[in-house]
Order: structure tokens, then sequence, then C-alpha cells
């Protein structure tokens, strides 16, 4: 197990040195203290730019081994230098030390206590049997199959249910076997800790000197402990991956709406291209973010967002040529029951405002939101808000057009509690910008 | 307080608990499982249920293998088991005392056979 | 006044939370290293299958680059409700990869199956208790 350990660690170190790779393309970096900021989102780029690339790959037919996994992320790290190189992005010189004022010590306390949670979460990953009957029933199976039989096994992939969802989870878990020596099941769990330390990473980092620190890190933590969250943080299955890879693109839109550094629309344009390839409510959530992104922004925006609406549908047509291939059908929404809107509007409402699940996170959320609108950045605040309705209105809309689930938050009946997990995560993602464009403001009068 | 120490102390809030948790818990004694958690050598002079045990495999053919090697030498009673950490045991779990699984063992060692005295799983 | 407001809810929160929340990380770490090999390597199987030693014994009987067919009966009245013919299937699917499932496969895992539907198969091991057997058909 040890060796097990070490060799995902290593996988996931080159997920983040890849992704570094390509943000030094995309942005160049100033310090090493760049770096390390960025570090967590330069690990999801990698994770999403591997995903992305396998899923084409393996619908072309390429074998998925060991070797050809660790030549991917050679040639897209490579990718990504030769980029910054023919760019000239900057090159990181120094370290770039903090400013000693009193607000770092609350920068140190909410690393330290983020720090302890995620070691305590590692202690009990890392031993973690799989009991969720979705990993076990085809999330897994799936990966297996890539590891085992070297691709999209085609027996596998159109027998197991739940057929429809894209193959980018099994891809990582598949790798992850390759790292670990062997389809060692007990510790995949920890390549969802990882994933967990680059997702609060990447937000923290895209955070840092956009919102204060005592702003920042109380929705950060406090989501980690939510108690919904707590409980599925783990499980190897794809929603907390479909989660963070559509938040923090919609957080580096949210920023790329601020200062149109376009190094921040392609990177968004890589998570939701992954995003796309995670599952089904990907293509919903990846269609909301570019859609409200389009409807505050300017139209001379208008084409660069067309060019990453573009290449995020390109992503898709891998999937959906070889499933069609193989009759598997695209697993939308069989109908539309209008008598059920009522039910599933209220439904959806109830499940997003529990503070048994999501503690204060969307009060708190809809709070600063308001407050936005009328004190802050109103444009963060219709960016935000429009896109909170539209995912809202998602999962409305699944639970109004799959009759067969039933109109309850019961998990085994209805996945809504699953997919109002992404509005949670973007509202914690999203406070902090929120809640520092009103106190700017009140500063500043 | 001054910039270095300012830097000092977020330096020591985030290293001391990131540092002083896992040493704290490292004392749980919560160690990586391995496939030796279900070999359990029984001390010189037990009094626990013995089992006489031939050696691990990590199939059943592979177990069924040495099955048929041991059972040839004379311990027609030999057996293949799960061994609780996912291989197989083969063993003979007739012994009644040390002193008999100790005579046994030199027997089967001597037959060119690898054996050791195991505690017997509980169950 | 609005954004100390909204810091000041998610602190208390916070406060409320985080030490349960550590609390149980490290409960369920204790927990999950209790468990024995067989245990947490089954997992949900330990739900879903009326008995461990067909999933250990099928693994360890069945070549990895032989196939499987899964064949449920009526459920024994010691099984769990979970124990139903799709559980039974998707779980020994997923945990005897790569060996793969097909109908007219060699090895059969029997659940209370009845033997009549496949003649000439003969048992390599079975827990009679639970109407459990793992089959060979004569290739």
């Amino acid at each position: 197990m040890a060796r097990a350990l070490a060799g995902l660690a290593a996988l996931n170190v080159a997920y983040a040195v890849v992704g570094l790779s390509i943000l030094w393309g995309l942005r160049g970096f100033r310090t090493w203290g760049d770096v390390l900021r960025l570090a967590g989102l330069g690990y999801l780029l990698g994770v999403a730019a591997f995903g992305v690339l396998w899923t084409a790959l393996l619908t072309a037919g390429v074998p998925f081994g060991g070797i050809e996994v660790a030549g991917s992320l050679v040639i897209i790290g490579a990718a990504g230098a030769v980029t910054a190189l023919v760019r000239r992005s900057t090159v990181p010189h120094g370290i770039g030390r903090p400013r000693a004022t009193p607000i770092l010590l609350v920068s140190a306390a909410g690393i330290a206590l983020a720090g302890l949670y995620l070691e305590a979460l590692f202690r009990t990953a890392r031993l973690q049997s799989l009991q969720s009957y979705d990993a076990w029933a085809f999330w897994v199976p799936k990966g297996k199959a890539i590891f085992f039989f070297h691709g999209l096994d085609e027996h596998v992939f159109t027998t197991t249910p739940n057929a429809p969802y894209p193959p980018l989870q099994p891809i990582l878990d598949a790798a992850a076997f390759h790292a670990m020596g062997g389809a060692e099941v007990v510790t995949l769990h920890v390549q969802f800790w990882f994933l967990l330390v680059g997702a609060v990473a990447a937000v923290a980092g895209l955070l840092h000197g956009h919102a204060p620190e005592w702003i920042v890190w109380p929705p950060v933590l406090l989501v980690l402990v939510v108690p919904r969250l707590q409980e599925h943080l783990f499980v190897p299955q794809a929603d907390i991956l479909v989660d963070v890879l559509v938040v923090v693109a919609a957080l580096l839109l949210a920023l790329w709406l601020r200062d149109r550094a376009g190094w921040r629309l392609a990177a968004a344009t890589v998570l939701l291209a992954a995003s796309v390839n995670t599952k089904r409510e990907g293509i919903v959530f990846a269609a909301a973010v570019l859609v409200v992104a389009f409807a505050v922004s300017l139209p001379r925006y208008w084409l660069r967002l067309a060019v990453a609406a573009a290449a995020v549908a390109l992503a898709i047509l891998p999937w959906r040529i070889w499933a069609a291939q193989h009759d598997i059908p695209a697993g939308t929404p069989p109908s539309f029951d209008v008598d059920r809107i009522g039910a599933a509007v209220r439904l959806s409402f109830d499940v997003l405002y529990s503070t048994e699940r999501w503690s204060v996170v969307p009060l708190v959320a809809t709070i600063a939101l308001a407050a936005a609108a009328v004190w802050g950045d109103r444009r963060l605040a219709a960016y935000i808000g429009l896109l909170s309705l539209l995912l809202f209105a998602g999962g409305v809309w699944s639970t109004v057009g799959f009759v067969e689930l039933t109109l309850t938050a019961d998990e085994s009946g209805n996945p809504i509690v699953r997919y109002t997990g992404s509005i949670v995560l973007l509202a914690a993602a999203a406070l902090p910008l929120l809640l520092s464009s009103v106190w700017r403001r009140d500063e500043g009068t | 307080m001054s910039p270095h120490r300012l830097r000092l102390a977020a330096a020591a809030i985030v290293v001391v608990p990131l540092v002083g948790y896992p040493l704290v818990v490292a004392a749980d004694g919560a160690r990586s499982p391995t496939a030796d958690d279900c070999v359990h050598v029984a001390p010189e002079g037990s009094t626990e249920a013995l089992d006489l045990v031939f050696g691990r495999r990590d199939t059943w053919a592979e177990a069924d293998e040495l099955l048929e090697r041991v059972r040839g030498v004379g311990y027609v009673d030999a057996e293949a088991r799960p061994d609780g950490c996912w291989r197989w045991k083969v063993l003979y779990d007739g012994i009644e005392s040390y002193e008999q699984g100790a005579e046994s063992r030199a027997e089967a060692r001597g037959a060119g056979l690898e054996a050791e005295l195991e505690l017997e799983p509980p169950g | 006044m609005v954004v100390l407001f909204c810091v000041g809810v998610m602190l208390v929160a916070l406060v409320w939370l985080y030490p349960q929340a550590f609390s149980d990380a490290n409960r369920e770490a204790r927990a999950n290293a209790a468990l024995d090999q067989v245990d947490r390597e089954l997992g949900g199987g330990n739900s879903v299958l009326p008995a461990q030693a067909i999933a250990v014994e099928a693994r360890g009987r069945i070549p990895e680059d032989e196939s499987f067919t899964v064949a449920v009966g009526e459920p024994r009245a010691s099984w769990s409700l979970l124990s139903t013919p799709d559980s039974l299937e998707h779980y020994m699917r997923y945990f005897l990869l790569p060996r793969r499932a097909f109908p007219d496969a060699p090895w059969i895992l029997c659940f209370a199956c009845d033997r009549s539907a496949y003649p000439g198969a003969t048992p390599v091991w079975e827990d009679a208790e639970e109407g459990l057997a793992i089959l060979r058909r004569p290739s």
C-alpha cells in the first residue's frame, strides 16, 4: 500500500506540474510565490487536459497503458513549455515574500485550518472501503475496464448502468490504477483526496488578491465542513469532479469579467471541456457558465466567448460519436411533465436552503448576492445570480424530465441533492468576491 | 510586531499544526495493511488452537498445486483456504498441541516443504 | 455592516461545525483502520452479498482470463433486502474484473439458483446454508 500511495502521489504531482506548464504558457509567472499560489489551479488544469486528451484518444482506439499515460503527461507539459517559450512568457524570479501585515496571520490561520482538516481527511481516505452503489455499479468498473483492457471496452461500456456517462472520471481512475501498480479500489479514494486538495488550493489561490483574506477563508473552510459534503467527499463518483471543474471555471470567468485577462478564459475553457466529458450534467453546467458570461459581457467580447464555447462543444464530440457508434443513447430527459414543475421547484428550493445539508452557505450567499447587486459589483452579482438561477433550473428540469425520479430528496430516488452541490460550491467560491465588492464600496465612501 | 516576527508567527501558525497533527496520530498506529497481517506465527509453547501452514499463494490454482504436493508427502487431510488477506493458504488443521505441531513442522521441512505453526484464525 | 454580518454568521457556523467535522474525520479514520482486509476490500458487497465467501472464493478460483455468469434464484430468508439479482450481478461484475460476465460463461456464481438450468455444471465450492455455490460447466 505504501508503494501504491507513492505512485498515486507521483501521478498527482505530475498533473500539477503539467498544469503549471500550461499556465506558464498562458500567462507566465513573475515569482515562485505566483507558482505556489496557482498550484491548485495548475493541478486542476493538468487533470482536465489529461482527461480531455484521453477521452479523445480512447475513442480513437489509442491503447491506455502506463507508458502511454506517462508519455501523454510529458507531451502536454512540453506543449505548455513550448508555448511559454514561443510567447516568451515570464519565468519566475524570486519568491515574492508575502507582505508582512497582520492580515498575514489570517491567511496563515486559514491555511492551517484547511490543512489540518485535509490531513484528517487523508487518514479517512487512505483506508476507505468502496460503499456507494453507483461507484461499484458503473464508475469504478469502467475505470477497471480501461485499466485491464487498455481502452473503452465495448462490453463493459455498453452494458454497465448509466452507459451514456462520458469516460473522464474512469480515465482518471485507470491512470490512478496504473500509478498504484494495480486496481486498488481502497487506495483509489486518495485520488479524490488529491482532487479536494487541488480544489481548495485553486479557489484560495484564485481569490488571493481579489478579496481580503478574512473574507476568503470563512466560506472556503465552511463549505469543506458542511455535513453533506463531509459524507460524500471521497465517494469514487464524478459528482465532486464535475462540480469542482465547473465552479473553478466559473470563478475564472468571474475574474475575467473584471480584468479580461485572456489566460483566464483559456483556462476556464480547458476546465469546461473536461466537465462536459465528466458527467451529462457537465454539459448543462458548462452551457450555463458560458451563456451567462455572454449575457453579462459587452458584444466586443462575444467572439472570444464564442471561440471558447466552440472549443468546449468540440470536446464533447469524440465521446458522443463513440457512444452513437455503439448505440448508447444521449441520456437527455425523455419527457417533460408540466404537472411536476411546482413540486420540482419546491424540492430544489428545500434542498438548496437545507441548513442540515449545507449549513448557512446558501443563505449567506443569497444575502451577499443581494448586497452586491445593490451596493457592490453589479455585473458580478448578475453573473453569479444568473448562473445560480440557471443551475437551479437545470436541477428542476432533470426532476421534471425524468419522471421515474421521486419528488423527494431521498438520494436513492432523485439525485437533486448531489446536483445542488454545484450551486453550493459556486456560492462558497463566489461569496468572497461578492462580499469584497460591497466592502470595498463601503471603504471607498 | 516587526515584519520578521510577523512572518515567523505566520509560518508557525501553519507549520506547527500541520506537522504536529501527523506526529500525534502516528501514535495511533494505523499502519497500511499488508498481506502479512494474516500471518500469525505461533509463539513457542502456545496453548492456542494451531494450524500447520505450508505456504500461501495468490490464486486458488497455485494453492491447489501446492496442496497436491503437500498431500503427496502424506498430509492427506491438508486443505487450501482463503487466509483473510486475499491469499490462499495450504494448511493442516489437525494439530492438537504445540509439541505435536513442532514435530510435524520438522518432518514437513525435512520433506522439503515450507512449514510454519500459526495460530488458527478465529471463527 | 452586511459584510461583517455575513462573515460573522459564517464564523459562528464554522466554530460549530469545524470541531465536529474534524472529530468525525478522525473517528471514521479509526473505524476504517479497524476493518479487516476482506471487509475493507468488499466494501458495499458486505451489504449486498449473502456471504463474503462467495466473492473471496470466486476471485481466487476463477482465472482472470475466464468468464462467469451470475444466476440468482429465490432469495433466502437470511439474505439482506439489497441482495437483488441486479445488485448481485453488478457487484460481482465490478468485483471480479478483469473476469468478464457472459450468459454462457463456464463459471456460474449461483445464488440459490436453479441448478437444473446448468446441466453438467458441477459445484467447486458451496455454502449450502446460504444457498451459494460456484459451479463449473465443462468446456
